[in-house]
């Protein structure tokens, strides 16, 4: 990932940026943190906070005008936090800290601060913090300027002042009170090397919130010595200030689900609150931040943090040379389902950045194959002779359409791809051929460009030679790919097929529940006529559909996408449960991979060619028909494309058969279902007590006469402990791992761990 | 996990008719290669994994490396 895509991505997220009660004070004063230590009732933790950007905390906590009030994101659900009513509180319960400024290094420059007012007291800590050595001259009696008049108001006291302004009798700052300056140059030009001229605005930044602004007139105070200092210092009056007075934050705040909620204190315009009424007040806050798709993704809200926190993670493991790459994990469990694309005003899609990041992984070497085995193994799989078939039409010499119904419906349920066919075959004119493979998600999804690009090619290589046919897709992710990698290409969804050639749809089907929701696949998010098309079929079957809040452009993943329920396991099973839970209405797929991932985690759904062929089941029961092991889905796509080749054109299926496909072996259904979890096939097993009875590399025990064997055929070592009675093998143990090992010890071996 | 280095239960290597002992095999994955103590066959040299230390010590070693 190179650096300003890496910004690009981080810019778009605002969850770092500071609500708009800290941004709108041109102190900035952490309102957010010090009311979250007053709800806690920890008044000393937020006066704390609250003294840390405010010199003169007694006196800004009385008169302060608060601008922070006038932005807060409550005004429009229930009014305002009176933050100035929680500053006041937090300065009478909480113990203020006292407080001593020493400068950093001393320098022999003497500036001239003209005014005691809050404005000049506040350049002159300031100054004085950096080393210069600091004279303020006051033409009053006392310190505190114009706020003096304050105290007739009743809201301040000459108390509360002196206390505030004994902060400077602990510092070397020389006070001339009584001393009126007139001419600032002749009275103090050859003495000084800086005049700060707290009447003028010469040094300012304009932020504007007026003259009679308390907290403006701090705030001057200070960007007035910042420019006094880089003035002398002789650096830019400029650089790096942009946010440095009031602005307008751009933190992204959705308050639409947030109940309104008005305050329980009665304004007493010269009282403070008690304790127990600020406590109440501070629980007001809705403590502004986005998260909004963070709410909304499992994954983004396991990692624990937020999308440009990741975005850097990401960036950093992917461009660092050595060390941990924790993100790897990070990268494997997005779904790519781009959901908080959706959301974030924005647009930051973590899609993207996760699959930028797998492929950088990758192109490095650092996304090991292992990972991604199975699935990538499974795509290899569906198109290889077993399953892959490409004709025209029987007795059509070229296709104005071509069926791709996908590697998984053809796995799951290769009943629906003869019906399918047939209804395809018997309403479309022109020629409709057959196309049986896999699009290549998975190659893409772990991150192997080279694999995806070579997969994508052959797609394209056959499409073309097909005579560059209408693709009809049954799976979305199909859809996408394709329109994705292939030019040219025009597709159109089988669901659009149905309607427009009005499948013959009757009534629900027996026992089912007449309302049902829709799950849309996150892949057909941007497909509008899936959506309309999927709907129009089910109201034709009369079924009424209660449509959950995310659907639709902004419907979410089942788990599959990204190949996340293959690498982490134990999060997609919570992000399919969390979906499952959005609804208790029967779900109604329209992919297969849904429906795989939907029934596994007993949520009852349906595909839409269940409804659509009336296979019978009942309201809220699992679908049984769909819990089938990884092997199982093999053989299905074995015997579909036999039995389409034999019923439809005539052929018989040929391939040369394996000589480990032979071997008869027996197993538990608790063996198959262990095998199944990890991700074992009954190919594997048989690989390796054919490996081992070929060569005679196995181990005995002769307690049990059960054998143990190894093979390793591809980045997997398969293990398999079994017995032989006859030609019977009966299987008691399959595991496997990653690591491979080797007989014999090289004699640089570099590291030595002790398993 | 600690191996169990003892032969408990006699396992023998089929081919050469011989009882596994404590010996030394290498592992390899994602560039790193790393000697470890198995059992073995004294002759041929073939290695003995048992189901705990596939699913349990090689995968958190697995995990580190694939972690880097």
């Amino acid at each position: 990932m190179k650096r300003p895509e890496i910004r690009e991505y981080e810019d778009k997220c605002t969850q770092n940026y500071a609500p708009a009660c800290i941004t709108s004070c041109p102190m900035h004063v952490d309102v957010k943190t010090m009311i979250r230590y007053i709800e806690k009732d920890d008044f000393t933790g937020a006066v704390n906070c609250f003294q840390k950007n405010i010199p003169f905390p007694r006196i800004v906590s009385r008169i302060c005008d608060h601008p922070c009030q006038l932005v807060c994101k409550r005004e429009e659900i229930g009014g305002s936090i009176l933050i100035s009513k929680l500053e006041r509180a937090c300065i009478e319960f909480g113990e203020l800290k006292k407080k001593k400024i020493k400068p950093i290094k001393k320098t022999n420059k003497k500036i001239a601060i003209v005014g005691g007012g809050l404005s000049g007291l506040t350049a002159a800590l300031f100054l004085y913090e950096k080393g210069y050595q600091v004279t303020v001259f006051e033409k009053e009696g006392k310190l505190g300027g114009r706020i003096r008049s304050r105290v007739k108001d009743g809201l301040l006291s000459e108390e509360l002042m002196d206390a505030d302004f004994k902060l400077l009798d602990d510092t070397d700052i020389q006070l001339r009170c009584n001393c009126q300056i007139t001419d600032i140059e002749e009275q103090l030009g050859e003495i000084f090397d800086g005049i700060y001229d707290s009447r003028s605005k010469d040094l300012l930044i304009e932020s504007g919130y007026g003259e009679d602004s308390i907290i403006q007139k701090i705030c001057d105070g200070r960007s007035s010595a910042i420019s006094l200092d880089r003035q002398i210092k002789g650096v830019s009056l400029t650089e790096g200030r942009e946010n440095e007075v009031a602005y307008k934050t751009e933190l992204y705040v959705n308050i639409g689900q947030i109940e309104p909620r008005a305050t329980t204190v009665t304004p007493r315009l010269l009282d403070g609150l008690t304790e127990a009424e600020a406590i109440k007040e501070a629980e007001r806050c809705i403590q502004c931040e986005c998260m909004e798709c963070v709410k909304q993704c499992k994954f983004l809200e396991t990692e624990g943090s937020y999308p440009k926190k990741y975005v850097r993670e990401i960036a950093n493991n992917v461009n660092i040379m050595m060390g941990i790459r924790k993100s790897k994990n990070m990268v494997n469990s997005c779904t790519l389902c781009g959901l908080c694309g959706e959301i974030c005003p924005n647009g930051l899609n973590m899609a993207d950045v996760c699959m930028s990041g797998k492929v950088g992984l990758a192109e490095k070497n650092h996304m090991p194959e292992a990972i991604h085995d199975f699935p990538v193994n499974d795509m290899l799989f569906a198109n290889s002779n077993y399953f892959k078939l490409l004709r025209h039409q029987v007795g059509m010499e070229e296709s104005k359409y071509i069926f791709f119904p996908g590697c998984q419906l053809g796995a799951l349920a290769p009943t629906h791809v003869l019906k399918a066919y047939q209804f395809l075959t018997e309403n479309l004119r022109g020629g409709v051929g057959l196309y049986l493979g896999c699009c290549g998600a998975p190659a893409a999804w772990s991150g192997r460009v080279d694999l995806f690009n070579q997969t994508s090619e052959e797609v394209k290589d056959n499409w073309e030679k097909a005579g560059k046919p209408i693709v009809i897709t049954a799976c979305a992710t199909c859809t996408k790919m394709f329109s994705e990698q292939i030019e040219g290409i025009q597709i159109e969804s089988l669901w659009e097929i149905y309607d427009s050639c009005g499948a013959e749809i009757q009534g629900p089907i027996a026992n089912t529940h007449p309302v049902i929701t829709v799950h849309d696949a996150c892949t057909a998010r941007h497909d509008p006529n899936v959506h309309k098309a999927v709907r129009s079929l089910l109201k034709k079957k009369g079924y009424r559909i209660e449509e959950m809040k995310y659907s639709r452009d902004m419907t979410k993943c089942c788990s599959f996408g990204g190949l996340v329920s293959f690498t982490n396991t134990s999060l997609a099973k919570e992000m399919t449960d969390t979906r499952a839970m959005e609804s208790d209405k029967d779900f109604v797929v329209y992919c297969a991979m849904c429906k795989e991932r939907f029934t596994k985690e007993a949520k009852s759904s349906r595909h839409i060619l269940d409804l659509i062929y009336d296979e019978p089941y009942k309201s809220g029961e699992r679908d049984h028909k769909y819990i089938i092991s990884y092997s199982k889905r093999h053989e299905n796509r074995i015997m579909l494309k036999r039995k389409l080749l034999k019923e439809i054109w005539g052929e018989e299926m040929e391939r040369e058969k394996e000589p480990y496909e032979d071997i008869n072996i027996k197993l538990t259904d608790e063996i198959e279902r262990i095998m199944d979890d990890r991700l074992i096939l009954v190919s594997d097993i048989k690989k390796v007590i054919y490996h081992a009875e070929d060569t005679g590399s196995k181990i005995w025990n002769p307690n049990n006469n059960h054998y143990t064997a190894k093979f390793q055929p591809g980045v997997i070592t398969y293990w398999v402990e079994y017995s032989i009675e006859g030609d019977v093998y009966t299987i008691y143990k399959a595991y496997s791992h990653r690591l491979e090992i080797n007989k014999k010890i090289e004699e640089n071996a570099h590291r030595k761990y002790r398993l | 996990m600690k191996l169990e280095f003892e032969n408990k239960e006699g396992l023998m290597c089929s081919k050469c008719r011989l009882l596994l002992e404590p010996g030394k095999a290498h592992i390899t994955y994602l560039k790193s290669t790393f000697p470890v103590e198995l059992l073995t066959c004294p002759k041929c040299g073939e290695v003995y994994v048992p189901e705990d230390l596939a699913l349990g010590k090689m995968q958190e070693v697995e995990k580190n490396l694939e972690d880097k």
